[in-house]
């Protein structure tokens, strides 16, 4: 019976693996489709990649993105750092309500409220957007990572007559370190990969890359964001890898 | 130590990121060929695919600017947008009915002609249009039919109306537009009735006969092209230009303009009142307006030209501007702007998609 | 004691933190309350004449069956969701703490591969997978894209990750020691699972639930592409308000009421967690 389970689970998980990586699988495959069709095969050709080479508007869809998500992220840390060190009770609670809320009601209600103060929808409203929920990942991070620390450390520090900046320099910020990277890399993803708020905040010039994917699936959809995607498949898998080995074998 | 890995991982991340930056850019700096220090950027606001980077990259190189092509998914979401303030945009590419919208909701502004000359390419049929009656606003950039297509490999029969249409053989094989005008406009000429009414009553109508065909439908789609070639969908709705890009790659369809009647559409381009660059606006239309740009364009896009000065070229006439005296306006019809009475139409495409 | 900033109630990052609070989460919350009071304009947009009619309207003969519906759909769907992303993101999580040995790290890092792509292209992935010449159709036949089968895939798939990490990241705490003891003691399989592995867990269960649940609840994207449009759920009903109807008072009360359930299902869910810290989970 145990034997039976032990069995089963590992062909449980296979399956899992199969029914996670199956998409991407035929992703890749179909950007080497000679044809322009998504579901029939009919040859080997590299042609997908050289029209992404030359289509501009992915490309700078993309860039969008990348930009975008990196000043969400270095905001979001900003904010994120003083939302979770706040020692104020409001504070703790309220960084869960970005997280949990329904993405298209955070994505309205910021286009309702930024037209209302006259933001200009574009770049801007979107990272604005993005570090809403960016910063109450952080701060979550930040705050379960200050109960570890030990308190003893800053208060020799005051007692030794450091300035409150200079602890928080020397002393605080560098023990956060690995709960804000760990939430900026959260950021990150998030940001890059976030549709919906971007779908209703975004404006002239902030086409990001999930916007353009999603005006191509309603209108001409090529095997170009095959090959899009299997490049950025390809990159996220060297980052992680690389970022996978970094880390120290946990004992 | 835990942290320097995480750091060791945020350098990665930012190299990476950089890399990337940089690359794309000068990608961009290179498209824009032989840019000086300062380059304009025209923000143009369209449909997606609609102008062929051919062109964009003529412009560029022509004008020495950049060309900022964001997308939106349907007209509706681009007068939302617009109403919604996100202005900056140089060159929008409305449907006929939003430019009436446009225009009441004082988003647009007028034209100076005198910076078109290009204008006079425009074929006489193609101005003072219902939605703009002194061509005073707008000028079209392509025009077409919405009608239906179907695979004479898997369909034997001739299709000429929707009733041919919606029968339980062809259940599940069936794509209409997601689009509440052009969908439940098409139900509307069905019954004999306007696609424009406004009429409580053949609405409901409409709204039944939908109903009851709903479930031999197999999506609503705007962009049904891929599922036509793949075989996902034998018929299905379509602008008459799509139908022209599916017929070049693969001849076994047959686009209908149905017995009761069929939409006529042109899409037009305007400036919006807050452009901040309307003399590349203004360049923008001229170089789209001119003969030999819009034979390049019309041969990538195969959408209908309302240039007259394509008519000597060796074009399909299907494409050409003069196609038009050729169409049978009996069986035609504009979509307009209803304004207030909109509701009601969101009201029962509401209850169409909910039910 | 906690490494706060200075006392000092005026301090950069204090006033930092209240801008965030204040302009990126609870202002635009409360306009959209405010705005679900107001008027539409004959074009759209907002009028400020203040009115009950967007409430009123929630509950007009005509109009409440297809909110309900639409409602109705979305917590089904939601619901689903969950129960499908437990009972496969569960003995996932659990092999990978107890069962993959050396291979614990690697298998993490598979899991967070297809997270690194993009939502859209994930969906567009499917949508050939699924399509009748895709592979499902022919191993299994029946048609499977624009269908309920296909919504539901796309929200296994999008939401299995969260789930299993929320639950992976509970197991890993789980003490070796108790579950060798009741082993010890002669306890089989089952017992041991439904009186010690479940109720350990129960904190890791329910704040996965949270993170698939309640993000599920106002999905829209799936049911538009995957599901091919042909039903609306709550997500695709506010999107229409806003981009197509143009009808932003009528589509914030419905934000509002989706606020509400959102709300309710958050309280019945950390409810079950016996005021257990959720937010040290998530």
């Amino acid at each position: 019976m145990t034997r039976f389970i032990n069995y089963s689970s590992y062909v449980f998980v296979f399956f899992l693996y199969v029914f996670l990586f199956a998409p991407i699988v035929v992703l890749v495959m179909f950007s080497f489709n000679n044809a322009s069709s998504l579901a029939v095969w009919s040859g080997f050709s590299t042609r997908w990649y050289h029209e992404l080479t030359n289509d501009i508007s992915i490309l700078e869809a993309l860039t969008n993105s990348i930009e975008i998500a990196f000043s969400a992220t270095i905001l979001s840390a900003a904010l994120g750092l003083c939302v979770g060190l706040s020692p104020k009770h409001v504070f703790k609670k309220l960084p869960l309500l970005p997280i949990v809320l329904p993405d298209i009601v955070q994505g309205l209600s910021l286009l309702c409220f930024f037209i209302w103060l006259s933001v200009p929808l574009g770049k801007i409203s979107v990272i604005l957007a993005h570090a809403s929920f960016g910063s109450a990942y952080v701060a979550t991070l930040v705050r379960s990572r200050v109960k570890v620390i030990d308190p003893n450390l800053k208060e020799a520090a005051s007692d030794l007559g450091a300035k409150p900046w200079a602890i928080f320099f020397k002393i605080t910020l560098p023990q956060l370190m690995p709960a804000v990277i760990s939430g900026m890399l959260i950021v990150f993803t998030m940001s890059f990969d976030d549709f919906s708020v971007a779908f209703f905040t975004a404006g002239i010039g902030a086409g990001t890359l999930p916007l353009k994917i999603y005006s191509m699936l309603k209108f001409g959809v090529t095997p170009v964001v095959n090959a899009l995607s299997s490049l950025i498949v390809m990159t996220s898998v060297i980052l992680m890898t690389l970022a996978f080995f970094n880390r120290p074998a946990k004992t | 130590m835990k942290l320097k890995s995480f750091v060791n991982i945020l350098i990665v991340f930012i190299v990476v990121g950089l890399w990337c930056l940089l690359k794309i850019t000068i990608y961009h700096k290179r498209a824009a060929e032989g840019a000086s220090r300062k380059v304009r950027t025209l923000y143009l606001y369209s449909l997606n695919n609609y102008f062929p980077d051919e062109i964009v990259k003529a412009f560029e190189k022509e004008n020495n600017c950049h060309v900022q092509y964001d997308t939106f998914s349907s007209n509706e979401e681009l007068l939302a947008k617009m109403q919604g303030g996100a202005s900056g945009y140089d060159v929008l590419i409305p449907s006929d009915f939003i430019v009436k919208a446009l225009i009441a909701s004082d988003l647009i502004s007028p034209l100076d002609k005198s910076l078109l000359p290009n204008a006079k390419n425009i074929a006489p049929e193609f101005l003072n249009v219902p939605y703009d009656p002194e061509s005073k606003f707008t000028v079209p950039y392509k025009w077409g039919t919405t009608g239906f297509i179907y695979n004479t490999q898997r369909i034997s029969e001739n299709l000429e109306s929707w009733n041919d249409v919606f029968k339980p053989k062809f259940a599940g094989k069936i794509s209409i537009f997601d689009d509440e005008r052009e969908a439940l406009g098409l139900h509307l000429q069905n019954l004999g009735y306007s696609a424009n009414s406004t009429d409580m009553r053949e609405l409901r109508q409409a709204q039944k006969l939908m109903m009851e065909r709903k479930p031999m439908i197999r999506v609503f789609s705007t962009d049904p092209r891929q599922l036509l070639l793949t075989n996902d969908v034998w018929i299905s709705q379509l602008f008459s230009g799509d139908a022209m890009q599916i017929n070049r790659e693969n001849k076994n369809f047959k686009y209908v303009i149905p017995k009761e009647g069929g939409i006529f559409w042109i899409d037009a381009m305007a400036i919006p009142k807050d452009a901040k660059n309307k003399d590349l606006s203004y360049a923008f239309i001229n170089f789209i307006l001119r003969p030999e740009i819009e034979l390049i364009n019309v041969r990538t896009l195969f959408y209908s030209s309302p240039n007259k000065g394509l008519e000597s070229s060796d074009l399909n006439p299907f494409l050409k501007a003069s196609f038009i005296k050729k169409l049978d306006f009996k069986h035609l019809e504009f979509i307009k702007d209803i304004g207030i009475d909109g509701q009601k139409w969101d009201l029962i495409w509401t209850e169409i998609k909910s039910q | 004691m906690l490494p706060t900033f200075s006392k000092n109630k005026t301090s950069l990052p204090t006033l930092m933190a209240w801008f965030w609070a204040l302009s990126l989460v609870l202002a635009p919350m409360a306009y959209i309350i405010i705005i679900s009071f107001m008027t539409r304009g004959p074009y759209g947009g907002v009028v400020m004449t203040p009115t009950l009619s967007n409430y009123t309207k929630l509950f007009d003969q005509g109009l409440t069956p297809l909110i309900a519906w639409a409602f109705l759909r979305s917590v089904l769907m939601a619901a689903a969701t969950t129960v499908l992303c437990l009972l496969c993101g569960f003995p996932l999580a659990l092999f990978l703490v107890f069962k993959s040995g050396k291979y614990r790290n690697l298998l993490f890092f598979l899991l967070v591969i297809p997270f690194w792509t993009q939502f859209l292209i994930r969906v567009y992935a499917w949508m050939s997978l699924l399509s009748d010449n895709g592979i499902f159709t022919q191993v299994f036949g029946t048609t499977w894209l624009f269908t309920y089968k296909a919504i539901f895939i796309g929200m296994l798939y999008n939401y299995l990750p969260y789930m299993t990490m929320s639950l992976y990241v509970n197991i890993e705490k789980l003490d070796v020691m108790l579950l060798d003891a009741a082993a010890d003691l002669g306890a089989s399989q089952f017992v041991k699972f439904v009186k010690i592995v479940l109720p350990l867990t129960m904190p890791g269960i329910l704040a996965g639930s949270i993170m698939v649940f309640i993000p599920a609840l106002g999905e829209f994207v799936i049911p538009d592409v995957l599901g091919g449009g042909k039903k609306f759920f709550i997500g695709n009903l506010l999107a229409q308000q806003f981009l197509t109807a143009r009808n932003w008072p009528f589509g914030a009360a419905l934000s509002v009421v989706l606020i509400i359930v959102v709300g309710l299902s958050f309280y019945l869910l950390s409810r079950l967690g016996k005021g257990r810290e959720l937010e040290e989970l998530i």
